[in-house]
């Protein structure tokens, strides 16, 4: 059992850098236009659990 | 005991909504406005013989607003004598070549397809589909709150079709357009309507492209102006019993162990009430009104954290002529790309753009009681951007006035530099000095999505309790239909709660 654990714990990491490897090269595909429109949402995601008790 | 059952702050669409409303509750409302006249942003004033709409130009997607007279036992319809503006549009391209949509879908897309075949189909799929989402969400998002996320599942449980549409609320108004419509000439008449929301096709989120539609299912013009359906609202309140003060401002809402008390005059009198409703900017309310230390941290930092909408300069014009126009409405536009060029270059830089392009509101086409016999008016609003690099709103505003009707006498309106015999503007400084709207903001807060829905402030205030919320910065957001319903939520939810 210990060393499924571990395997998964190895794995985890990996995984996740894989979903933002994933992630960053189709935001880097997309035109100029459409980027502006996510940077545009994402730099205000900070702000949303305050926004949510407004 | 309490003054009053319930204060309202300012008779704005959503505060002159609600007081009538909780009248009809039973309630003793006191209605405070610190101008001279009531409706806000939805307001008419007369200037020698010449009657002006401070800024909303025509009403449309009227449920909300039937609702709202529906509950006070009464019709829309009854209130207030409307008309139906055909076409819809008329569109003046940068040659001065125009298009008009007439209000009919099936006679826009003959329009459409004389231009491009195909995306005269494309029109009908365009129209299937957002009639299909406004016959699915216009009521639910109208009349619902969404404070919160089980607000927001409740309004899904009861109208699953809604889900179908989410995709809207990660695609922008662009992507949408640009999946319809190939001509650029089409493009071009459905680029503009971003605005509407305060922002550009690039950045609008792609719900708002369900306004080249809803329009083609009625838009109104109130005879008499934009003031009649503020003035029926305070008609059915007062028949209530309830009071309106004019040229009373709140200097401060009063709150102790994060309760209302009532407000405070800018005289120093003090109103008591245990219930508060505001259709002040919520910025403006909580950071200046209320005061961040009565604010949890969390709610504080949001607050802080909201931009306002997008502030614009509007003209109203006197003219001793007939405009060679062809609607209520036209829009002088250009191609999409520019919309968004002219929001990063000129807009957020604060520079006016060097060409005008928005929107030419003709009242007396409709309505020629507004002007004297043979004369008539045009509300003209360009967008404007707050902070301009240079010298200061005061001190550019005749000349930004100057450019833009001389602008528009080359092409869109031949003429009208010779024929004006009245001038009034309204700089986003000045909207802010009158109407107090932060930054001249005409639509509350910011439209897209991380200010939207459960983003935006909440209709029945999460920090501060027997605070209700209405107007352009809350939920459902700008627009007269929007502010109206926002007083019916605020309204319920006080039923409900209070």
């Amino acid at each position: 059992m210990s060393k499924k654990k571990g395997k998964t714990k190895r794995i985890k990491p990996l995984l996740g850098l894989a979903i933002v490897a994933v992630l960053v090269t189709q935001y880097m595909q997309l035109d100029e236009s459409k980027k502006r429109f996510i940077k545009h949402l994402a730099k205000q995601a900070p702000y949303l659990p305050g926004r949510y008790y407004a | 005991m309490a003054d009053y059952d319930a204060i309202v702050i300012g008779a704005g669409c959503g505060g002159i909504t609600a007081g009538p409303l909780l009248a009809k509750q039973g309630r003793k409302v006191l209605v405070l406005e610190q101008s001279e006249r009531i409706g806000g942003c939805c307001s008419t004033f007369e200037k020698e013989g010449y009657n002006f709409d401070v800024g909303a130009s025509i009403v449309e997607v009227i449920s909300p607003v039937e609702a709202a007279f529906k509950q006070l036992g009464t019709t829309f319809q009854e209130e207030v004598d409307l008309m139906l503006c055909d076409p819809i549009y008329s569109y003046i391209f940068e040659d001065g070549s125009r298009v008009n949509f007439p209000l009919s879908i099936e006679g826009t897309a003959e329009v459409i397809s004389s231009i491009s075949p195909e995306d005269g189909k494309q029109w009908f799929e365009l129209a299937d589909y957002f009639a299909d989402m406004m016959n699915q969400t216009i009521e639910a998002f109208f009349t619902n709150p969404s404070n919160t996320i089980f607000d927001s599942m409740k309004m899904v449980a009861k109208n699953p079709g809604i889900l179908r549409f989410l995709p809207l609320f990660v695609k922008s108004y662009q992507d949408v357009i640009l999946k319809y419509f190939k001509n650029d000439i089409i493009q071009q008449t459905m680029s503009f309507q971003s605005f509407y929301a305060g922002l550009p096709p690039e950045l609008a989120p792609g719900f708002i492209a369900l306004i080249p539609y809803s329009e083609h299912e009625g838009i109104w013009y109130p005879r008499g102006g934009m003031i009649q359906i503020p003035k029926a609202f305070q008609r059915c309140g007062e028949k209530l019993g309830m009071e309106i003060r004019l040229n009373t401002k709140v200097d401060r809402v009063m709150v102790r162990d994060r309760k209302v008390e009532g407000v405070v005059l800018e005289d120093g009198t003090e109103i008591t009430s245990d219930l508060v409703v505001s259709n002040v900017n919520a910025k403006t309310l909580y950071l200046d009104l209320i005061g961040e230390q009565h604010l949890p941290w969390l709610a504080r930092f949001g607050i802080k954290s909201y931009e306002v909408s997008m502030s614009c300069v509007m003209l109203y014009i006197g003219l001793d002529y007939k405009p060679p126009l062809e609607a209520h409405h036209s829009l002088t536009i250009g191609p999409l790309e520019m919309m968004n060029e002219f929001w990063w270059n000129d807009f957020k830089q604060g520079r006016m753009p060097e060409d005008v392009h928005g929107l030419i509101c003709w009242p007396t086409e409709s309505d020629p009681s507004l002007a004297p016999e043979g004369h008539h008016v045009l509300n003209i609003m360009g967008m404007g951007p707050y902070d301009l690099a240079g010298p200061g709103w005061d001190e550019v505003k005749m000349h930004v006035a100057e450019k833009m009707i001389n602008g528009l006498s080359e092409t869109a309106i031949p003429g009208m530099a010779d024929h004006v015999t009245v001038l009034e503007v309204s700089t986003p400084l000045d909207f802010e000095r009158r109407l107090l709207n932060p930054k001249g903001a005409i639509y509350g807060l910011s439209m897209d999505l991380p200010n939207q829905s459960v983003f935006r402030p909440a209709a029945k205030s999460k920090s501060i309790k027997g605070l209700y919320l209405t107007g352009a910065s809350t939920h459902p957001g700008g627009g007269v239909p929007s502010a109206i319903a926002s007083g019916l939520i605020a309204s319920r939810l006080i039923d409900k709660h209070e």
